[in-house]
């Protein structure tokens, strides 16, 4: 998505979008609709794996549905924010990658929570990835996640995205 | 009913001054031309216009409200036609007004104005498969699509080819009869002789000209101008005693006299009574591109 926004504004996509009346809030909120849709296209898959192929489903259904979607929401809102500012999608893809991989390594994905340093751990918790991923692996083992591991998404989701649509640049 | 009021608007860009005390107001319905070299400082005036730039200093009212202002609610009623736009490559032509008629509240039907602006056989084109001519004329639609007021055109013709620009002007006189305001911004003299009420001559960011296109000629450059060309090394002298004649020019074999009431004639007899042969002999009026060149001191592109 922020490279996506990036390149719309350096072809000047956006200028053009910048004379309606359109405010940048309804812009970003549309592209996250785009996003949400992928995302939800990928949960399909998930389920189609518990019925098709036997993947053991959620514990808790509800808490990794809202697990899911607080999670969804707050990597949408990092990546809104990035399109909202990024010059170009040079610097939109540099800045998407860095923090993919910063997500993931502090998330859990190359290492599982168990096997970090207490330090590292810590730090994972306040991370939206981090908290995602705990957050899913409680819910998926029958239990609702620690209040922690819900709150950090909600709180990226919603500062990331107030501040993208407050520092958003048609140009 | 004033449109557009302009009151020594001031706007930098670093060091660079771009815009530097430019005042001017626009009539209900009229068709206001905006004319300069590249740089002189168009652009930014019609951008801080629309409200996609502030001024630095000055007054900027339009419909009665400022542009800047965040809410005005000016947006749904000045349509813009930048002077580099792009849409996405893979947007269709339909699929284009559609999505803009929908950021307005109250916007002309889109089907209707495909077939208005002749773009009903390419609802179905992709953007980037689109030529310059069709581009330009998806682009007019869009900026009235909101059912404007005012449509601001930055540079509607520049990279079109002379079949294009002929046929835009047509579209230009069309928005004109629908009684919408119109800013047309131009560096094309013949456009702006044609098409605007009035135009306004900006150089170096500063007014140097305002008024009709024939006033500001008529003001500007004496109303006659003949040129021949002659086999002989020819004396000025023979002419610039003439009190019709306000100007000789000779430049190698050509000479070009300039002047006003019967010049044609005047020029002609002392030509005949001296036995001076002479070859293509046109006369004609200067038009609003020799005024500009006196204007701005520079040519145009």
């Amino acid at each position: 998505m922020p490279t996506t926004l990036a390149g719309y504004r350096e072809k000047g996509i956006l200028r053009r979008m910048a004379t309606t009346p359109i405010p940048p809030s309804r812009l970003l909120l549309a592209q996250l609709a785009v996003g949400v849709l992928c995302a939800v296209a990928s949960l399909v898959t998930v389920v189609a794996g518990v019925l098709a192929f036997g993947f053991e489903p959620p514990g808790l259904v509800v808490a990794a549905l809202a697990t899911f979607a607080l999670g969804v929401l707050a990597i949408f809102a990092i990546g809104m924010l990035v399109a909202a500012v990024a010059p170009s999608t040079r610097v939109a893809t540099g800045i998407g990658v860095s923090l993919f991989f910063l997500g993931i390594a502090f998330g859990g994905v190359f290492t599982p929570a168990e096997t970090m340093p207490e330090f590292v751990l810590r730090v994972s918790d306040y991370t939206p990835v981090g908290a995602f991923m705990q957050a899913l692996r409680a819910s998926w083992g029958g239990d609702w996640p620690q209040p922690l591991h819900l709150a950090v998404p909600a709180v990226y989701a919603l500062g990331c995205g107030l501040l993208a649509a407050r520092l958003f640049r048609w140009e | 009913m004033t449109v557009i009021e302009v009151r020594n608007l001031h706007k930098r860009y670093g060091e660079r001054v771009a815009v530097d005390g430019v005042s001017f107001t626009v009539e209900r319905g009229e068709v206001f031309g905006v004319l300069g070299p590249n740089g002189a400082g168009k652009t930014t005036t019609v951008e801080c216009v629309s409200g996609l730039r502030s001024p630095d200093s000055g007054t900027v009212r339009v419909l009665g409200s400022d542009p800047a202002a965040v809410g005005s609610g000016l947006r749904q009623r000045v349509g813009m036609q930048l002077q580099e736009s792009h849409l996405p490559d893979r947007l269709r032509v339909g699929e284009a007004l559609d999505l803009y008629a929908s950021c307005y509240p109250a916007p002309l039907d889109p089907r209707a104005l495909l077939d208005e602006w002749g773009l009903a056989d390419l609802r179905d084109r992709p953007f980037a498969k689109l030529s310059g001519g069709q581009k330009q004329r998806l682009f007019i639609a869009l900026s009235l699509v909101g059912g404007p007021e005012l449509v601001v055109l930055d540079e509607l013709t520049t990279g079109l080819d002379p079949h294009a620009r002929r046929d835009t002007w047509d579209l230009v006189e069309r928005i004109k009869e629908r009684g919408v305001t119109v800013v047309l911004v131009s560096h094309f003299m013949e456009e702006a002789e044609r098409l605007c009420d009035r135009v306004m001559v900006i150089d170096g960011g500063r007014v140097v000209a305002l008024d009709t296109p024939a006033g500001l000629t008529a003001r500007t450059v004496p109303p006659q101008r003949i040129r021949f060309r002659t086999s002989d090394p020819f004396d000025a002298e023979l002419l610039s005693g003439l009190h019709e004649v306000a100007s000789v020019t000779v430049t190698g074999s050509r000479v070009e006299v300039t002047g006003a009431g019967d010049l044609l004639h005047a020029v002609t007899s002392v030509l005949a009574g001296r036995h001076v042969v002479v070859a293509d002999l046109r006369a004609d009026r200067p038009t609003l591109d020799d005024a500009y060149v006196a204007l701005t001191g520079t040519r145009t592109p």
